[in-house]
């Protein structure tokens, strides 16, 4: 698995509150791991084009309570696999939050926001910050602590823990 | 400053003295659950780490309750891999097809979880576990792997919410009730994110453990990290003969600190119905007296267990279940299954025309027995009803107590139990 950058610079699709993750990736893809799959069938029921549309990089933001629902990590790994880079949100359900950071996806929570679908955005995943080009105004996230961005940059926490044994917080 | 229980217990496992909301610890877990659905998944990770013994095999909990009995060869073959893996590692507890019943519920009627400590499973009611007291957790496989093979995981200390409840419960009314009644004045509006919500309170102390188990396990649908209660006299009853490992009575510090406090008193509380699709939007029962369904479902991690199914078998006896409406009862384990057929209960709900199907995680994960089909209407024990969640995504799911799907059961119409005369 891939790596990433702390600093994102790409095009965001923006969708509503509540999303949860059997509309990020319906219940009957989920018995596979199978990367393509799931990228393939990634928010079909939210938007039946989102597969065609996304390009590698790509933002994802949302409202609240992003990724609500089971536990099942390939919600995350499903966004990841098909191109999307960082998801911001005004907040996030807490087992998607640590799925995506787990399996090194960057979340970002920004609170209450007003990009609008297409919208350049700029992101500093260090700093937390969210830039809106399109709008030219800029969003302070919740900062994420070191360690994840450390394991983020690994890939995951897999990842991670490969290399560096164990992990201290 | 004191600590809240959920507080304690995290600080408690990562050896330090005190934490604060919004740190990150890495804890020792007492025990990390895993399941049929995505146990494979699991080990395939753990695999990946370069690991092949787990941490502690009496402490990777192994069960099978999403895929069992298998409906279909797909699931059968399923089935195969996950059995093949966990003898591959030598798991002492697993609980396979025969001994097996729903994680959550062998999780705590097994003993392995403990007051003071920290267990996590890869299911999203894994919460079920503060109802005696410890930190239950809900995780991917990225983390039961990584916990399987180091008996850690990381937390972000959460903020406490505390719901004190007062008063005294109506006949009929269940905790269920209550989960549903904080679900809809809380709005779902993300107060609780990432929260871990403490019970406390006369109301709570009198609950029996399958009530405190259902009012922890709905936590995660409030969007809580935990939801947890102090064990008390009941719990300690209760783990008497089924701990496995030592424990004590943990508490909250008189002076610890809460993010919010809430007061209810649930002497005027009565049945309460979620809507179809959303389950923050509640209504008293009376509001649907009279609404049609077809399906009646009494079973899962919430709702599964003995005193449940003396509730209903309390209103169906000597009675018949409505020719319109298929009535379905799913023990959550074998073991309640055994006692409920000792009890004589199992005979009661026959006799009325309930069907009566292996303890599994059945039709609440969509996945087999009594499935939803186009334009079915669903009276459902069970904690979730967004759009598809049973099935069909042309069906409509109303979720309630069990008293109030029994007594609607028998007039095929959404019936407020307190008017049956029993």
């Amino acid at each position: 698995m891939s790596t990433i950058n702390t600093k994102i610079e790409a095009k965001a699709h923006v969708y509503g509150d509540h999303i949860d993750t059997d509309r990020i990736i319906p219940g009957k893809y989920t018995k596979t791991l199978d990367l393509s799959t799931l990228a393939n069938h990634v928010l079909e029921d939210l938007d039946p084009n989102f597969n065609k549309i996304v390009q590698q990089g790509d933002i994802l933001v949302a409202g609240i309570n992003f990724g609500c629902g089971s536990s099942r990590e390939q919600a995350p790994l499903a966004l990841k696999q098909s191109g999307v880079s960082v998801v911001i949100a005004e907040d996030f359900a807490r087992i998607f939050f640590r799925n995506a950071i787990n399996i090194g996806l960057p979340v970002l929570e920004i609170g209450k926001h007003n990009i609008q679908k297409g919208a350049e955005l700029s992101i500093d995943l260090k700093n937390g910050k969210v830039t809106d080009l399109s709008a030219n105004k800029t969003y302070a996230a919740t900062k994420l602590p070191d360690i994840m961005i450390a394991i983020l940059k690994e890939g995951g926490l897999v990842n991670y823990l490969k290399k560096n044994g164990t992990y201290t917080l | 400053m004191g600590m809240t229980i959920t507080e304690k217990i995290m600080a408690r496992n990562s050896g330090r003295d005190h934490v604060v909301p919004g740190e990150l610890v890495w804890t020792d877990v007492h025990t990390v659950m895993t399941m049929d659905y995505l146990g494979k998944t699991c080990f395939d990770k753990f695999r990946s780490l370069g690991k092949t013994e787990v941490f502690n095999k009496d402490r990777v909990i192994c069960v099978s309750d999403h895929l069992v009995p298998p409906p279909n060869q797909k699931f059968a073959t399923m089935l195969n891999e996950w059995r093949e893996v966990v003898k591959q590692h030598d798991i002492t507890n697993f609980y396979d097809l025969g001994r097996q019943g729903i994680a959550h519920q062998i999780m705590v009627e097994q003993g392995h979880v403990l007051p003071g400590t920290i267990s996590i499973g890869t299911d999203s009611h894994a919460n079920t576990y503060g109802a005696v007291g410890a930190v239950g957790n809900a995780i991917g496989v990225t983390d039961a792997a990584v916990a399987m093979a180091t008996g850690k995981a990381w937390f972000r200390i959460p903020k406490t919410v505390k719901f004190h409840v007062t008063g005294k419960w109506q006949p009929w009314v269940m905790a269920k009730d209550l989960s549903l009644h904080i679900m809809g004045m809380m709005n779902w509006n993300g107060h609780l994110l990432y929260k871990s919500i403490e019970f406390t309170g006369p109301a709570i102390e009198s609950l029996s453990m399958a009530g405190r188990m259902t009012l922890c396990n709905m936590t995660v649908d409030l969007g809580a990290k935990n939801g947890i209660i102090a064990p008390d006299a009941i719990t300690q009853r209760y783990l008497k003969d089924r701990a496995i490992g030592d424990w004590d009575m943990i508490a909250s510090d008189e002076d610890a600190e809460y993010d919010q406090v809430y007061t209810i008193d649930i002497s005027d509380l009565g049945p309460t119905v979620a809507m179809p699709g959303k389950l923050d939007d509640t209504v008293p029962v009376e509001k649907l007296i009279g609404t049609k369904f077809n399906k009646a479902f009494v079973g899962t991690c919430t709702n599964g267990r003995l005193e449940d199914i003396a509730t209903i078998a309390k209103i169906l006896r000597g009675k018949q279940v409505h020719r319109d409406v298929n009535m379905i009862l799913v023990p959550a384990s074998q073991t309640v299954y055994l006692q409920a057929l000792r009890e004589g209960y199992i005979e009661t709900l026959i006799e009325a025309g309930v069907a009566v199907d292996t303890p599994s995680c059945a039709a609440c994960a969509g996945i087999h027995t009594g499935v939803a089909g186009d334009g079915d209407i669903v009276l459902s024990a069970g904690n979730r009803n967004m759009t598809g969640r049973m099935g069909s995504k042309k069906a409509e799911i109303y979720l309630t107590s069990p008293s109030v799907v029994a007594a609607s059961a028998l007039t095929a119409v959404v019936t407020d139990p307190r008017t049956l005369s029993v």
